[in-house]
């Protein structure tokens, strides 16, 4: 079944169009993941799926469509975590998760025993019992991250929209929210459509990926299929170097272009050659554990990485250029 | 209330703050109390004490009061009282309002002008209308009334013709022009009518003087009306307390409720203002303290700062008619005498956390 459809989603500020057409199927209960160079439409396409932003075309949860629906009906249906949501410090988490029953309650009601209870199984759920009388401001990122979360999970919608939700947050953090969402998805059965930079994360994560570029989109299907270095190089305007795991995994590693002259080269490698010479060995060791490795155009390139483990001097050059 | 179940169905569950509420109900009632017994007249305590409990159904007991001491208890104190009640009760819930619909702590129920068009209103009848005319009913309080709305009116008129969404910060700035225009006009008019001065300045800085019950019956039907629009959207202005953006996508129509909830506490302030001039600090100072002592929720900031502004306002009218007895201070003053070093004490509290 079809969790959401776009069909021709347009966009457009001050009567130009930024975004679309676009037509886009996402199937219930799968990942869908919005990538592109800033500016590419990603955040106002997931506004305008969420209501926020007037668009053309049509938008579809589960066949039923979001045009013409009063917006506490398409507030059922879609939930939102913005980039930058305004966080009030104030509040405490349990009223704020409450906030996101807000669809589920009449224009002037309270919350009723099960709005209580349905928030409070959320809290549960992302283990933020022990956080639920404290304050917004008195949160880490990881932590407010998950509360973020527990407001839109609240809002008990089929489909749920996160706009960058790893940004700001460290590796760890950012695996544990990805982690998270996936598993609430496969529990929940929920529609997602986040935005990442990532590409790594993205590819790792998400069912499908869908790269915009000045609001159009280029490129669509799953992680080997878009994570290419041509297509990347081409968009993004990045150097990449896109290394696919045995296990499917697409890791993509940004390069820098040689250095000019070799004496330049030579000046940069003594400027780094301590930090090189701890890191250098490292990355390698772990690139090694992760052998078999390929890269995208199909080459085998485990003499590189060996190489990259043998030439200790060479390594901090190798990695800092 | 049924239980929740799980680890944060106690935390869900938390009682409201019953704490709060007792104390806000007992400052109410002891102000209340200090307000009908302290006078110049010297009333006995027991007798006026007897006297209000006989007022209560089915409850016979002879207060022992003369008929002079009635008069000064029943048409002079207690609506005097009462009045002050009112207005302070309305300015602290419609600053709480303006506050949560511009997610902004300095708000107060003059940002968007009410205070410039009341001003103005007063100063031309004041200025034009002179009282010995005969009219039927005092054109004051009704012209301070009218130009209240109308400033409101012109804010969001101006707002609206910018912004079509009406935006919190561009309602604010077109309030803040039009209340720098209002009062160029009022002090243009001022100073065209230089007799009128001491009138005009005397109604700017607030008074509760009465002729008995009449000015109570006048503002009660709008405070009733506008505390009860407050108290029904107390839920969404913490909905609000996210931002418009984020409150749309949970299904809350923002640029209606803003108008409401500012309809709503532009007609309270209006009618507290035409009875009692312009009293500041009051809608900034209550819903403040609540906020620190309870926390931001507007399901207590709200019904709190109502009962803790009547507190308040029956207080420092009691300061104001007693301190310099047998002349009274202006209202405007000993709210303001307060409200100066509560701010100093809101920005130690603030910089703090």
């Amino acid at each position: 079944m079809t969790g959401l459809s776009l069909r021709g989603v347009e966009v457009a500020y001050d009567g130009q169009r930024v975004v679309g057409p676009i037509d886009l199927d996402v199937t219930a209960g799968s990942w869908t993941c919005l990538i592109g160079p800033n500016g590419a439409g990603k955040t106002s396409l997931l506004h305008a799926v969420s209501g926020l932003r007037d668009h053309r075309g049509s938008v579809a949860v589960e066949g039923r469509p979001l045009e013409g629906l009063r917006p506490d009906q398409r507030s059922r249906l879609v939930a939102l975590v913005p980039q930058n949501p305004t966080i009030p410090a104030e509040l405490t988490v349990v009223e704020y998760v409450l906030l996101g029953r807000t669809p589920h309650i009449s224009r002037f009601g309270l919350e009723t025993a099960h709005d209580r209870a349905v928030a409070a199984s959320v809290i549960d759920r992302l283990d933020l019992g022990r956080f639920a009388t404290r304050r917004l401001g008195q949160l880490s990122g990881g932590e407010l991250q998950r509360v973020l979360l527990a407001r839109a999970l609240a809002q008990d919608t089929p489909v749920l929209l996160l706009d960058e939700p790893t940004t700001a947050l460290d590796l760890g953090h950012q695996q544990r929210v990805l982690e998270l969402v996936d598993q609430l998805r496969t529990d929940l059965g929920l529609t997602v459509v986040t935005t990442m930079h990532d590409l790594t994360l993205a590819g790792a994560y998400a069912d499908a990926l869908l790269l915009l570029d000045a609001g159009h989109p280029v490129a669509q299907g799953n992680a080997a299929a878009v994570l290419d270095e041509a297509i990347l190089r081409r968009y993004y305007r990045a150097d990449v170097q896109v290394v696919v795991a045995a296990d499917g995994t697409v890791a993509v590693l940004p390069t820098r272009a040689p250095r000019s002259s070799p004496a330049a080269r030579g000046a940069a490698a003594e400027e780094t050659l301590e930090p090189g010479r701890i890191a250098g060995p490292r990355r390698a060791d772990v690139l090694d554990r992760q052998r078999p490795a390929r890269v995208a155009d199909g080459e085998d390139h485990d003499d590189d990485v060996v190489a990259l483990a043998d030439h200790g001097d060479e390594v901090g050059d190798q990695l800092h250029r | 209330m049924t239980a929740v179940a799980g680890a944060a169905g106690a935390a869900v569950d938390r009682p409201r703050a019953t704490r709060w509420w007792v104390t806000a109900a007992l400052t109410l009632v002891g102000a209340a109390a200090a307000g009908i017994l302290v006078g110049p007249a010297g009333l006995p305590v027991r007798g006026v004490l007897l006297a209000v409990v006989g007022r209560f159904p089915l409850v016979h007991v002879h207060s022992g009061l003369s008929p002079t001491d009635r008069a000064i208890l029943w048409q002079i104190r207690m609506p005097r009282m009462v009045l002050g009640g009112l207005v302070g009760w309305t300015l602290a819930a419609s600053g709480a309002g303006y506050q949560g619909v511009f997610r902004n702590p300095l708000a107060d129920p003059y940002l968007l002008g009410a205070a410039a068009g009341a001003g103005l209103g007063a100063t031309l009848v004041i200025a034009y209308a002179p009282r010995a005319s005969g009219w039927p009913v005092d054109p004051v309080p009704l012209a301070a009334f009218a130009g209240a709305v109308a400033a409101v009116a012109v804010s969001y008129l101006v707002a609206t013709a910018t912004d079509r969404r009406a935006g919190a910060a561009t309602v604010l700035l077109a309030g803040l022009a039009v209340a720098y225009f209002f009062t160029a006009v009022q002090t243009y008019v001022q100073q065209q009518h230089s007799a009128t001065l001491r009138d005009v300045y005397t109604w700017i800085l607030g008074r509760l003087t009465t002729s008995g019950w009449h000015e109570v019956w006048l503002i009660l039907p709008y405070v009733v009306v506008s505390s009860a629009v407050l108290l029904a959207h107390r839920r969404l202005l913490d909905v609000l307390s996210v931002g418009d953006d984020e409150a749309s996508t949970l299904g809350v129509n923002t640029v209606t409720t803003r108008l409401i909830v500012v309809g709503a506490a532009t007609l309270g302030t209006a009618a507290a203002v035409a009875v009692s001039g312009l009293i500041g600090f009051v809608g900034i100072i209550v819903p403040h303290t609540v906020r620190l002592a309870t926390g931001p929720s507007y399901r207590r900031v709200l019904p709190l700062s109502m009962l803790g502004g009547a507190a308040f306002l029956i207080a420092a009218d009691l300061i104001a008619r007693t301190i310099a007895s047998p002349a009274e201070i202006p209202i405007g003053v000993i709210t303001a005498f307060f409200g100066a070093p509560f701010f100093v004490l809101v920005l130690h509290r603030r910089s703090r956390v």
